[in-house]
């Protein structure tokens, strides 16, 4: 009976180890806030860290001006020029994740704001852009944290 | 049940939970890798109209093209070695959404346009990459769609 429990646990722990392996696809934010006043609040903390917002792409406007009833959804394109530099001289391939983007949306009385989550490219383009996407991660989730905390 | 069979049974199981994930990652040859690459012998010029004319041609709209620095620099100093064009279908954008809304941090649409010596590169994101880690099997079928749709479109660009 022992050694059944053991492998059972043995079992259950390779698998939950398995499923621990997959990066999530998202990193994701809320918070109870008017949909507007998030959108501000976020296009500034996005400015504090040292980015700059380069387009709001209103989807919900896309949308609704071609009948499809949407609540309000927007993504924030941003960058920065030393960003643009280092992945142009490590590999412009990378270049294909540029901008950073986090799409904001309503959902009931909370305000989502999701972003792609940067880990999930590591192993994309070899050992010399690690840091960089690492860094590129640390920075999208502080402001994120910091929208979420504002 | 003796020891031996209950001991065999929990392996069997093992391999079971374990082994159709292994199975979804052998599938990950060519078309799960993470970026779509179709290069192209045109110039940047050439390249950039024939995406717009493949775009317009695959039922997708046109949205919008732009520098890799634009808005970062001044606008004459700007990189046109590489070109970011935006497009959409709005109908699949909004089904896509209706299903998971965070999909839209990889909409719309995007192919980023590389210019080298001799020839220029087309690369996307590769929306099977990132279907498969999403793992929800309603978008699967969009998912399954917009690939199609994008290997058209670079294919009809890129000749």
């Amino acid at each position: 009976m022992k050694i059944s429990v053991l492998s059972l646990a043995i079992v259950l722990f390779v698998f939950s180890a398995h499923l621990r392996a997959e990066e999530s696809v998202f990193f994701t934010v809320s918070k109870q806030a008017n949909y507007h006043d998030a959108l501000n609040e976020l296009s500034e903390v996005i400015g504090f860290h040292d980015y700059k917002l380069i387009k709001i792409q209103p989807i919900d406007k896309g949308l609704r001006s071609r009948g499809y009833r949407v609540l309000d959804y927007k993504v924030l394109f941003f960058s920065n020029e030393q960003q643009v530099n280092d992945i142009l001289a490590a590999n412009p391939r990378a270049s294909a994740l540029l901008p950073m983007r986090i799409i904001l949306y309503k959902n009931g009385n909370k305000v989502i704001a999701s972003t792609p989550n940067m880990r999930l490219w590591k192993s994309t383009f070899g050992k010399n852009l690690q840091p960089m996407l690492e860094q590129w991660d640390k920075n999208v989730r502080a402001i994120m944290t910091d929208f979420a905390s504002h | 049940m003796t020891r031996g069979m209950s001991l065999s049974f929990l392996f069997l199981l093992a391999a079971a939970m374990f082994l159709p994930a292994q199975g979804q990652c052998a599938e990950a040859h060519d078309d799960m890798q993470p970026l779509i690459i179709v290069t192209t012998t045109k110039t940047m010029q050439q390249a950039l109209a024939a995406v717009k004319v493949a775009i317009a041609n695959n039922n997708y709209v046109f949205i919008r093209k732009q520098t890799i620095n634009s808005h970062l620099i001044d606008k004459n100093q700007e990189d046109h070695k590489i070109i970011l064009v935006y497009f959409c279908n709005f109908s699949m954008l909004h089904r896509a959404l209706r299903l998971e809304k965070r999909v839209g941090v990889f909409l719309p649409c995007k192919i980023t346009l590389i210019q080298k010596a001799d020839h220029v590169e087309m690369v996307a994101i590769n929306p099977k990459f990132i279907s498969y880690r999403l793992k929800e099997k309603r978008l699967d079928k969009i998912c399954k769609q917009l690939i199609e749709d994008y290997m058209a479109i670079l294919e009809d660009a890129s000749i």
